[in-house]
């Protein structure tokens, strides 16, 4: 499994800087069991909490006792709706989800009530105890009633170009993907600790404290200041901490109880309190004249956003956006819809709302590719857009690099793995039993191309805060945003360094009181967004040293003039501290017209994948034996973190074509465990060779562009082109299951 | 999150004192390797008021032969099979088996008299157990008796033993020369649990034995489709009519795994490989037996 | 009252009913080294060595842990010290979230003792029952298969 980067290291003044692969700092703490996860936390005299959940897609409540449950020694508080002190609804840009259920559940599994006990098994009990009467009522689960009813959170048409364009050549497909789930390692957790004054310290696994902050405060009806949240270790996110789930409770019971409260969900109540990934079903048509040049493309994509709005807005507003993929056309009209279910909420995940769709524009460019007779790689490049050309959809000029063409090609020209998986049975798909022989698979490969924006987008505004100071013993970065494992850590450490020269960099994670908001660890963003805040600050710090020691070169020793040091850092802050404190925006985004028309998006990222997989067709299993890509990177700032990035990416959606699912019947998850939500091991990875493309971007430190969800967006589209390559059988559906394949 | 009930903890030395403690705490739950039993103990799947820990009594996890008889003990882990040389010698395919079973820190833990035991219809020792004609050897109130593997299930998670009764071991005759196989469906590399396992064993004289697992409430053997082979090659048979005894064999439901008309297809395909499988082991080739796992 | 040998210090502890050797390890001993992700046997978060052998802790009943000797991840070397398992992961960038590395580490460990120059798919089969959602394993299997000596 070895990879091959393109990235040469940039000559740095100093070790550790851009273009290096430096250790994480939080690598051994992390190896020895060191690291203080969310869920590892501890205080004397704290609580437990554990949560009350409604075990039906929809119901009324009749009536809720909570006499049960407090009559058991070690209870201390069982709470509801009613006890919300402020707001009583979350939500991030509606509030539309009841902190705790309002008097009806709309979804399986959503919060009735919470309680607090002495340790975690009282607390378990306690919410077993508490009598909740519901009355079922008929639950709406099927999108397509939804849409039909108009139960919907978010309805686009993106309309651009000549509506009466025609191709010669046309085809059309239904297709659908299923709701996947994060499954991050470490499940929901924190720990909230009352101040004594009515205000209180949340330390919880997060991907935005501030956003968290601002519907915390406000449903414990407190001053902003009285409610403080600290970052805990984040046992991976990938969308998942993206809403939130615990963090008014936990602060509820510990201003109630006037005790510190801890709560950890069990796994099978992390798949209930977390949003997935939207399932779709989306129709297509792709018109194109003879020779290959895409002009018309058509959709209609319905996300079920399930039974509150999330970000449900946001994600089908990328698929709508995206819905083509990264070509050129002359004409688009696509709809899209999020709708409104009792299914479990569904909201963000790696990739948001740009992986259904590739999944489905991909399959229509492979199908293309064979009516028209040509080759798909071929049909693709012949499309392909490029920086300063207008996307199909928004008609946004397209600014930076956007190197379509050359992510396909570079990838195409890389060699493909030997032929056949040989004779070692542990080679051949299906489980471990002696299942298939080599005589038995059929080998395809399959090839596809996924893009996404870039950060915030439809003129939200955007931004990022961090704090560089000076320290006698080096630099002191300051930031809210979240390190959930992506390795932002070591990446802020090498931008400052090669800003300023100063090897010695601390990155801090300070709470909501200490710093502004960093955004959101999502949508790719903290590179640029937080690194280039830390570019900023950095650069700042290291000319107003300069300036005080009158000019030279900046270095751990301190100024240096002619290799001599003329001032050390202690004597560049013998005048004052040097500390700067930096809001980084990027390049404004405007909201959209009617149809979906405007600057809407700050910069893309595009991405290929070749897959090759072989497959047993009458067992209908698939082992995926290599995904192969290239990825427009900007510049690559940590190569060895960034290859991690695109390897993890790529198991993701290996996941979703073909084994994740959450099985949802009439609103309720049957499989919420370990067990039944199969995830890929060791075993089931394939090898992964990576080319980055390193074009610089036009805003962001050093041009480099963010890389976390470009890997998830076309690796699944690659491995069902790859099986329908091996096997002949359309497959519209992921994940593909082994029905699908074996045609059962 | 663990939902403790209360329970007594006992720990035998003996067998007569693991008795006696079972004759005095009726639906006492007898606790070997644990890996089902402590998750259903934490989810409250079972309550008993009494757990009776047996990895005290000595003896229990040995594996031997005497007198034609391969003996493996209630403490004998899936790991101690796979590498236990006398199991790779006389009953191949159950160690096959034992290599499919969950992952390494599952299978150090995990007894395969404790995966009959809890007796789920995917059990992974169950349909190999069945074509080696294995016997449950129990000892209770009412002294010892043996129960052949044939009459050992009776529904999902039900099996057999009656109130008192603990397992002192798994008895299997030599089966002498044969070629064996376990085939298991599982739909990836990594850990999973059956949607259709097959035991298959090929003895001289085109003699066969079939058993599934995981296409019915509990792991079965199939004589008529071994009525049908006898006699033959594995080729001979008529695959349709195979297939319709395979049809006919199975009871398959639909679940979050696998849908039932996939399992019924499945079991068809594995069972044709299989028995291609066990009668070219038979003749001294087809594929190695198991995996190379250390 | 069970005792309990870890990471060659003797403890007591009195669990609860069923309470799991994972739980007793992170609740009543402070070693909270090994993560609890599934609970049921499928992810070795809660990876441990007992007796000589690698165990899932949450499948195991504490009660029934009684006199034995458990070496988690705090112990896999002395303090201060990396195992090298430990170092080629935290080197070959095996590390991103770090909520499945302790379990990974402690496997790890257990095969390198057993194997000191495994295979590829050794190590793959030893660690297939190890989740990692971060990381797609590519770096993990660099770590392990450059400590092993030998390319992938």
């Amino acid at each position: 499994m070895t990879t091959t980067p393109t990235a040469v290291p940039t000559t740095t003044a100093v070790a550790g800087g851009i273009g290096t692969s430096p250790l994480r700092p939080d690598g051994i703490p992390k190896v020895r069991g060191e690291f203080a996860f969310s869920g590892d936390l501890h205080e004397e005299g704290m609580l437990w909490g554990a949560t009350v959940r409604s075990p039906h897609a929809r119901a009324r409540i009749l009536s809720i006792d909570p006499a049960p449950a407090l009559a058991i020694p070690g209870v201390h508080a069982v709470l509801t709706q009613d006890d919300v002190p402020g707001r009583k609804t979350c939500g991030q840009a509606v509030k539309d989800q009841p902190v705790l259920a309002d008097g009806e559940t709309r979804f399986w599994g959503e919060p009735v009530a919470v309680v607090a006990a002495d340790d975690a098994e009282t607390a378990a009990r306690a919410a077993a105890a508490v009598a909740v009467r519901y009355e079922p009522l008929d639950a709406l689960t099927d999108p397509g009633e939804a849409e039909r009813q108009g139960s919907v959170f978010r309805t686009m048409h993106v309309v651009n170009g000549d509506p009466d364009r025609r191709g010669e050549v046309v085809v059309e497909g239904y297709y659908e993907t299923g709701t996947i789930d994060q499954a991050m390692l470490g499940t929901e957790a924190g720990l909230a600790v009352p101040d004594g004054e009515g205000g209180v310290d949340l330390y919880v696994a997060t991907q935005w404290i501030h956003e968290d902050h601002e519907q915390l405060y406000a449903s414990l009806g407190v001053e902003p200041g009285a409610a403080r949240i600290h970052l805990s270790g984040i046992g991976g996110a990938f969308g998942a901490r993206e809403d939130l789930t615990l963090q008014i409770h936990l602060c509820m019971l510990a201003l109630h109880t006037g005790r510190p409260v801890k709560m950890v969900l069990d796994r099978a109540e992390s798949f209930a309190a977390h949003v997935h990934r939207h399932p779709s079903r989306m129709w297509y048509r792709h018109e194109a004249d003879p020779d290959g040049t895409l002009v018309r493309v058509e959709a209609k994509l319905i996300f079920d956003g399930g039974a509150y709005q999330t970000t449900s807005h946001a994600v089908i507003a990328n698929g709508a956006y995206f819905a083509m993929g990264p070509y050129h056309c002359e004409s688009v009209d696509v709809v899209g819809i999020a709708t409104r279910t009792n299914n479990p909420p569904n909201g963000a995940m790696r990739g948001f709302g740009a992986v259904q769709v590739c999944f489905a524009y991909e399959a229509q460019m492979d199908k293309l590719a064979a009516a028209l007779g040509m080759d798909p790689i071929d049909l693709r490049l012949r499309n392909a857009l490029d920086a300063g050309d207008r996307l199909p959809t928004t008609g946004q000029v397209i600014e930076g690099a956007f190197p379509v063409a050359e992510v396909i090609r570079s990838l195409a020209a890389m060699p493909l793995p030997d032929a056949g998986p040989g004779g070692d049975p542990r080679h051949l798909p299906g489980g471990a039993g002696l299942t298939t022989t080599a005589a038995d698979i059929r080998r395809g490969v399959g090839f596809a191309v996924g893009f996404k924006n870039i950060a915030f987008a439809e003129s939200f505004d955007d931004y990022a805060e961090a704090r560089v100071t000076l320290t006698p013993d080096g630099l002191l970065v300051e930031t809210a945003a979240a390190e959930v494992g992506q390795g932002m850590v070591t990446v802020l450490q090498q931008i400052a360094r090669t800003a300023t020269g100063i090897e010695q960099v601390e990155v801090a994670f300070v709470d909501t009181a200490a710093i502004g908001s960093a955004g959101s660890t999502s949508a790719s963003r903290q590179t640029q967004m937080t690194g280039g805040a830390v570019l900023e600050a950095a650069e700042a710090v290291r000319d107003e040293a300069l300036r005080r020691a009158g000019g030279g070169t900046l270095s751990g020793e301190g100024v240096l003039r002619d290799g001599v040091v003329v001032a050390t850092l202690a004597d560049v802050l013998a005048e004052g501290p040097i500390t700067e404190l930096v809001r980084f925006r990027h390049p404004p985004t405007t909201a959209p017209s009617e149809t979906g028309q405007g600057d809407l998006h700050a910069g893309f990222s595009v991405a290929a994948h070749r897959a090759v997989v072989d497959v047993d067709p009458d067992l209908g299993l698939v082992r995926v034996v290599q995904v192969d890509t290239a990825q427009d990177v900007g510049k690559a700032l940590h190569p060895a973190a960034l290859v991690g990035q695109l390897e993890g990416g790529i198991l993701q959606g290996v996941g979703m074509a073909v084994m994740e699912e959450l099985r949802i019947d009439d609103g309720v998850v049957r499989n919420a465990s370990f067990t039944d939500y199969l995830l890929p091991t060791i075993l089931d990875a394939p090898d992964v060779e990576a080319v980055l493309i390193e074009e610089p971007d036009h805003w962001g430190p050093f041009g480099a562009k963010g890389v976390g969800e470009p890997p998830t967006i076309s690796s699944t589209a690659a491995v069902v082109a790859a099986i329908r390559d091996a096997t002949g059988r359309d497959l519209t559906r992921a994940p593909v299951r082994p029905e699908d394949v074996a045609g059962v | 999150m663990t939902i403790a009930h209360d329970f007594a903890y006992l720990r035998p030395a003996t067998v007569p004192d693991a008795l006696a403690m079972l004759a005095d705490h009726r639906g006492a739950m007898v606790l070997a390797g644990g890996t089902d039993v402590v998750p259903w103990l934490r989810d409250d799947a079972i309550t008993p008021e009494t757990v009776v820990d047996i990895k005290d009594i000595a003896g229990f996890d040995a594996i031997d032969v005497a007198d034609g008889v391969l003996r493996i003990g209630p403490l004998v882990t899936f790991s101690d099979l796979i590498a236990s040389p006398v199991a790779a010698e006389h009953v191949p395919a159950l160690v096959e088996a034992s290599h499919t079973v969950a992952s390494v820190g599952v299978r150090n833990r995990a007894t395969v008299v404790g995966n009959i035991c809890s007796a789920v219809p995917s059990c992974d020792a169950g349909p190999p157990l069945l074509v080696y004609e294995a016997a449950v050897e129990v000892a209770g109130p009412g002294g010892e008796r043996s129960i052949p593997v044939l009459e050992w299930f009776l529904g999902p998670r039900t099996q057999a033993l009656a109130e008192g009764e603990l397992v002192t071991g798994i008895t299997i005759p030599l089966p002498g020369a044969h070629g064996g196989c376990y085939a298991k469906l599982s739909r990836y590399r990594g850990e999973d649990l059956a949607q259709v396992g097959v035991a298959v064993l090929a003895l001289p004289g085109n003699d066969y034995r079939v058993a599934f697992g995981a296409v019915g409430p509990v792991p079965f053997r199939a004589p008529a489709i071994e009525e049908r082979l006898a006699g033959g090659g594995p080729g001979d048979a008529d695959p349709a009519a195979l297939d319709a005894l395979v049809d006919e064999a199975i009871s398959p439901i639909d679940d979050v795994r696998a849908s039932k008309e996939y399992r019924t297809h499945m079991s068809r395909v594995m069972l044709r490989r299989s028995l291609a499988a066990a009668a070219a082991r038979l003749d001294g080739g087809g594929p190695p037996y198991g995996e190379q796992v250390i | 009252m069970i005792r309990l040998t870890v990471n060659g210090i003797e403890h007591t502890a009195e669990p609860a009913g069923a309470e799991s050797l994972l739980a007793t390890l992170r609740d009543r001993l402070g070693l909270a080294g090994s993560k609890d992700a599934c609970e049921q046997g499928e992810c070795g978060s809660c990876s441990v060595i007992m007796d000589g052998e690698l165990v899932c802790s949450c499948l195991v009943m504490a009660a029934d842990a009684d006199g034995s000797e458990i070496t988690t991840v705090e112990g896999l070397a002395p303090a201060g010290e990396l195992h090298p398992v430990q170092r080629a992961l935290v080197e070959a960038h095996g590390v991103q979230c770090g909520y499945c590395t302790p379990g990974f580490a402690v496997a790890a460990a257990h095969l390198f003792e057993r194997e000191p120059s495994p295979s590829a798919d050794d190590i793959k089969e030893a660690l297939s029952g190890n989740i990692c959602r971060c990381t797609g394993y590519g770096a993990i299997l660099r770590a392990l298969t450059g400590l092993a000596g030998e390319e992938p």
